[in-house]
């Protein structure tokens, strides 16, 4: 595992088994933006998992306040998973990592959540943040294994800053129209 | 003899067909009095995947349609795929971090663009905001990676010099510009209700519908499109 991804998941990691502790499950949300940067500079399946699974995990947590169910493997899980990554076992911490994925997937049943579908828009929420970054629509949607089609349409009403001039807009249209005569 | 083409890359069909927009095409090419192609990876990112899928089915089946009546013809590979993995590997090696290049596009745009060149089109049909700033705006866009990525981004001024001279002569339009022609051709007139600003409404709705569905036009560009209508000062 590239060792600056390393030391970021493991400090998300830790910000995550601490907002788990203190309940705070929402906070999860925005702690898998975190490795973002690194999902979109390395583009490497550790960040961009992990990044999705720390999203989808926020999802379940807060479903199982609401339906009053609990389950107490994510917090060992990610423990366990911050553990093995702190001593180099990097094999035992994608092990950890994809049973904490089976686990979600387990909590399916009870919780009545479509967790594919809560797998899958969290890579639609990740893929659009990493379009924010500044990769491309279809790289991004490449990476995350989506369609172009979701994460377009996604993302026209996510992001919205752009570098323009009055000239461009005029130039273009020129353009345009000069085809068509 | 001379043929007139446009490139389109998967984003503006997206746009079109989810804005209800993608019957624009056939009156469109008429006026162009050309061909509307796409490449191969194109085609499979449009029908080929989606139509696979539960969700996209119908709107993959609607763009086969266009293909099959001939509005949109598909490009044979040949040249575009490895001049596509050359354009690919220069623009993801212009940005670099301490740790190494950002790679900000993918094989399939980059062969659209490669068609655009190799093909001399009139124009490649683009939404892809990074794609159109690679090639206009490259300061830009190092500054937006610059802030999104909280990390130190130079430009390695060989493999961007070499895009510019590939990419010197084409032009780049996108959804917007062709709905906005469509508008000013009388295309989307079966629209204009009686509500007051009619025209106006018409216009704008369209061109938000498009931002919403993936083009990558600003706020205030569509404003700006706007008072150009409304005033058709260009």
């Amino acid at each position: 595992m590239n060792q600056i991804v390393k030391k970021d998941i493991l400090a998300v990691l830790e910000n995550v088994l601490s907002a788990l502790k203190e309940k705070d499950y929402s906070a999860l949300g925005e702690l898998s933006n975190h490795v973002i940067h690194d999902a979109s500079i390395f583009q490497d399946d550790d960040s961009v998992s992990f990044a999705i699974l720390i999203y989808a995990l926020s999802k379940t947590l807060q479903r199982c306040v609401e339906c009053g169910v609990q389950f107490t493997k994510f917090e060992s899980l990610l423990a366990e998973a911050h553990e093995s990554l702190k001593n180099d076992s990097d094999e035992i911490y994608k092990s950890k990592i994809q049973a904490l994925f089976s686990v979600i997937q387990s909590a399916d049943d009870k919780l009545k959540l479509y967790i594919e579908e809560v797998i899958h828009k969290a890579k639609i929420k990740k893929g659009s943040k990493m379009h924010e970054h500044g990769i491309s629509v279809a790289r991004t949607a490449e990476i995350l294994g989506i369609s172009q089609w979701e994460l377009m349409t996604y993302i026209g009403k996510t992001w919205g800053p752009e570098f323009v001039s009055d000239d461009d807009v005029k130039k273009r249209i020129v353009v345009a129209r000069k085809l068509f005569v | 003899m001379f043929m007139k083409l446009l490139i389109f890359d998967a984003g503006p069909v997206i746009s079109l067909t989810t804005n209800n927009l993608l019957w624009l095409l056939s009156p469109l090419k008429q006026r162009f009095k050309g061909d509307f192609c796409i490449t191969e990876a194109v085609k499979k990112e449009l029908v080929d995947r989606p139509v696979q899928t539960k969700k996209f089915k119908f709107e993959a089946i609607q763009v086969e349609q266009q293909i099959e009546s001939k509005v949109l013809k598909v490009l044979k590979q040949n040249d575009f795929f490895v001049n596509g993995a050359r354009l690919q590997s220069l623009a993801n090696n212009i940005y670099r971090t301490n740790f190494g290049s950002v790679p900000i596009v993918q094989r399939g745009e980059m062969e659209s663009l490669a068609a655009t060149i190799l093909l001399d089109a009139d124009a490649f049909v683009t939404d892809e905001r990074i794609t159109r700033m690679v090639i206009e705006a490259p300061e830009p866009l190092r500054q937006i990676l610059e802030k999104r990525l909280h990390a130190k981004i130079t430009i390695n001024d060989d493999a961007l010099h070499e895009l510019e001279e590939q990419t010197r002569h084409i032009n780049i339009i996108r959804s917007v510009e062709l709905i906005t022609v469509a508008y000013e051709q009388g295309l989307l007139d079966k629209f204009i209700v009686g509500l007051p600003n009619a025209r106006k409404e018409l216009l704008e709705s369209v061109l938000w519908g498009a931002k919403l569905n993936g083009c990558a036009v600003g706020e205030q560009e569509i404003n700006q499109i706007l008072y150009l209508e409304s005033k058709r000062i260009i």
